[in-house]
């Protein structure tokens, strides 16, 4: 089976960016296909290489880069839900003359047209979000 | 056609719970995930579900919060494997948050 | 290009939530992309159709202004849940839009019938 996974929710105020990532993980296991992880709204946060997770708390950043790391996965971060809320990789720090990025690979950022593509290229899109 | 619908808030989001069930279909099924599982322990919440669908509640969710001895009879502890499978054997998923 | 069934589902209040706009983002892009996009307005999302909206007063943007466009991307059926517009005391002539008004049973089935739903 092919998934893709849309994520809707905070990585500090939701469950969604973990929830996301068990379901992401435990999916690969059984040897399905992960065509597309979309990070949207307010998960973007989840890619900012600047947070600093408490030393008793899970690291969502850290464990999403490594498990797309591991399995090549195609971590896409919403540009425009990204922008306005300051996760810039270096090209669009530049462009916007902003004073740094947080943005880096395995993570990209890239429109809701690869949305709307994980949505038909994929035999399932599951959403994890939250208000 | 079958939908997985998965429903993640407690039950006290009234209103979210009221319109994910008056969605359910005969052959779909619910998953109960994150504070969503919170419903899974009193069965009076499903009594206007059709009889047929299958109510399911993710174990680590439980786990976490400390119910899963306190499921109603008819909702059932399940894996995150068994997530997966589930997504599997529905044509889709629906999520209610 | 292969096309699905889409619906996106709409429940929340216009303004003060991220959702509102994303779900429309979502659908103009899907529609621009020519999937077959339906849009279902429940709950307090009715609102976000309501005509009188004048929402620069607070530094939002139009909701209202983006459903109209709707119809240009070829999302000619809107769906209103009918039990909302009775609860707010909203008649479907105070709408930006033409509307398909239905009940939880309608919505029941639009969800079998699709190939994608998402709800915000």
């Amino acid at each position: 089976m092919i998934f893709s996974i849309l994520i809707y929710g905070s990585p500090t105020n939701s469950l969604s960016v973990e929830s996301a990532y068990r379901f992401t993980k435990t999916a690969l296991a059984a040897g399905h296909t992960i065509h597309r992880v979309f990070f949207y709204g307010e998960s973007v946060y989840a890619a900012s290489s600047l947070s600093v997770t408490p030393r008793d708390e899970v690291d969502c950043f850290q464990a999403w880069k490594e498990l797309a790391e591991t399995h090549d996965l195609d971590v896409v971060v919403c540009i425009a839900a990204a922008l306005k809320r300051g996760v810039l990789d270096p090209p669009e720090a530049k462009r916007h003359e902003k004073l740094a990025y947080n943005l880096a690979p395995p993570f990209s950022l890239s429109g809701l047209g690869q949305l709307t593509d994980a949505a038909l290229t994929s035999d399932r899109l599951i959403t994890f979000g939250s208000a | 056609m079958r939908t997985l619908h998965t429903i993640n808030q407690a039950p006290s989001n009234s209103q979210l719970w009221s319109s994910c069930l008056a969605a359910l279909l005969p052959e779909d099924t619910l998953l109960l995930i994150e504070n969503g599982v919170l419903g899974g322990t009193q069965a009076h919440r499903f009594a206007a579900v059709p009889n047929s669908v299958l109510i399911y509640a993710l174990t680590p969710d439980l786990q976490t919060r400390g119910i899963a001895e306190q499921l109603a009879p008819n909702v059932i502890a399940v894996s995150d494997e068994t997530f997966v499978q589930l997504a599997c054997e529905h044509q889709k998923v629906v999520s209610w948050f | 290009m292969q096309q699905k069934k889409l619906l996106i589902i709409l429940s929340r209040a216009p303004y003060g939530n991220a959702h509102s706009k994303d779900a429309l983002d979502i659908a103009l892009t899907a529609a621009a992309f020519e999937q077959e996009v339906a849009l279902l307005f429940c709950e307090d999302a009715c609102s976000i159709l309501l005509n009188s909206q004048q929402p620069e007063k607070t530094g939002q943007k139009n909701l209202a202004s983006i459903c109209s466009a709707l119809p240009m991307y070829d999302i000619e059926t809107l769906y209103v849940e009918q039990r909302a517009l009775k609860e707010n005391g909203i008649n479907a002539s105070d709408l930006i839009l033409p509307v398909l008004e239905v009940d939880q049973a309608a919505i029941a089935s639009l969800i079998r019938e699709s190939d994608i739903v998402l709800r915000f």
